[in-house]
């Protein structure tokens, strides 16, 4: 019943024997204890649960574990596990009051990750168009956007900021 | 005149750890030997409860308990009217609030006729799905 899957996450290499049936979202967040992404519609319509799968952001409560066997999956924790030593993206979001539950903001994270890489001088149109599959209660979206410019500048700027 | 907290931007103490992923929401949390729930509910918004079937949901690997109102037995009782209405001439008001499982009866779609116990999520929910329920179904009140 039970498929052994190797998954590579936030550049680790992991292991496990899962059943076929057992999601992405709920292997990342219980049998990887990684509980950054968190899980709100379960049927991929909130972005919550946005996670990147070789560099894409993918919904992964859509997507069985089995799927993902052999390919590299990053989470919010890719970006910074570390409170005290924040991805200048999360950095950016503090800074801007970008969140306040915080409950959609790791999924928010990880669809704006490669968006900004591909993307460094967005317009708010553009972030906003990008973010349409992440919702989000508490904010009204208009920190967030700000937090999403911000995070631009951060990222792009002409001294270095890596992403 | 320096503003030292009014009007200052103020950058909020809990937001690293929800940036970081750190945060712990309720599903987060994990603690030695947890169980979950599922529930079974009903599919009519108003019927009799001929019966309930648990046997099987009861014996699938996995599963700790299956409760129905009929398990709580003298501990099942309407849940309590916690704001009541505020007193208005000519009005009389009915008290009715639903049990913690269905008795009898179900009174609108969704509503738990039977808890069930398991070791994971995938389990439990797997055998509220094994649970049968007898309806005799009601007439309903959908519109106006």
């Amino acid at each position: 019943m039970k498929r052994e899957v190797t998954l590579t996450v936030n550049d680790r290499s992991y292991t496990r024997q899962v059943e076929p049936r057992l999601l992405l979202s709920d292997f990342l967040r219980h049998e990887l204890a990684l509980t950054g992404t968190h899980v709100g519609c379960e049927h991929g319509i909130c972005g919550a649960c946005t996670v990147l799968l070789d560099g894409e952001p993918i919904r992964s409560c859509l997507i069985f574990a089995v799927q993902a066997d052999g390919h590299g999956v990053t989470t919010v924790e890719g970006l910074s596990d570390d409170p005290g030593n924040l991805h200048p993206l999360q950095q950016a979001f503090w800074e801007a009051h970008g969140l306040q539950c915080g409950f959609c903001t790791p999924g928010i994270l990880m669809t704006l990750l490669p968006f900004l890489q591909e993307h460094p001088d967005p317009s708010e149109d553009e972030i906003r168009q990008a973010l349409s599959g992440n919702l989000c209660r508490c904010t009204g979206y208009q920190f967030i956007v700000e937090a999403a410019r911000r995070a631009a500048e951060k990222l792009h700027a002409p001294q270095g900021g890596a992403a | 005149m320096t503003t030292q907290q009014f009007g200052a931007r103020i950058r909020r103490s809990e937001d690293p750890q929800l940036l970081a992923g750190q945060a712990q929401f309720t599903d987060d949390v994990h603690l030695p030997g947890m169980l979950h729930a599922a529930f079974a509910r009903s599919s009519y918004a108003h019927a009799t409860i001929a019966g309930v079937d648990v046997e099987a949901a009861r014996s699938l690997p996995g599963v700790i308990a299956v409760f129905t109102a009929e398990d709580l037995g003298d501990f099942w009782q309407p849940s309590p009217l916690l704001v009541p209405p505020p007193p208005a001439e000519h009005v009389i008001f009915n008290e009715r609030t639903a049990g913690q499982l269905a008795k009898d009866k179900v009174r609108y779609v969704g509503e738990p006729i039977a808890m069930v116990v398991a070791e994971s999520r995938y389990i439990a929910e797997d055998a509220a799905e094994l649970i049968e329920v007898e309806y005799e179904p009601l007439p309903a009140v959908v519109d106006l």
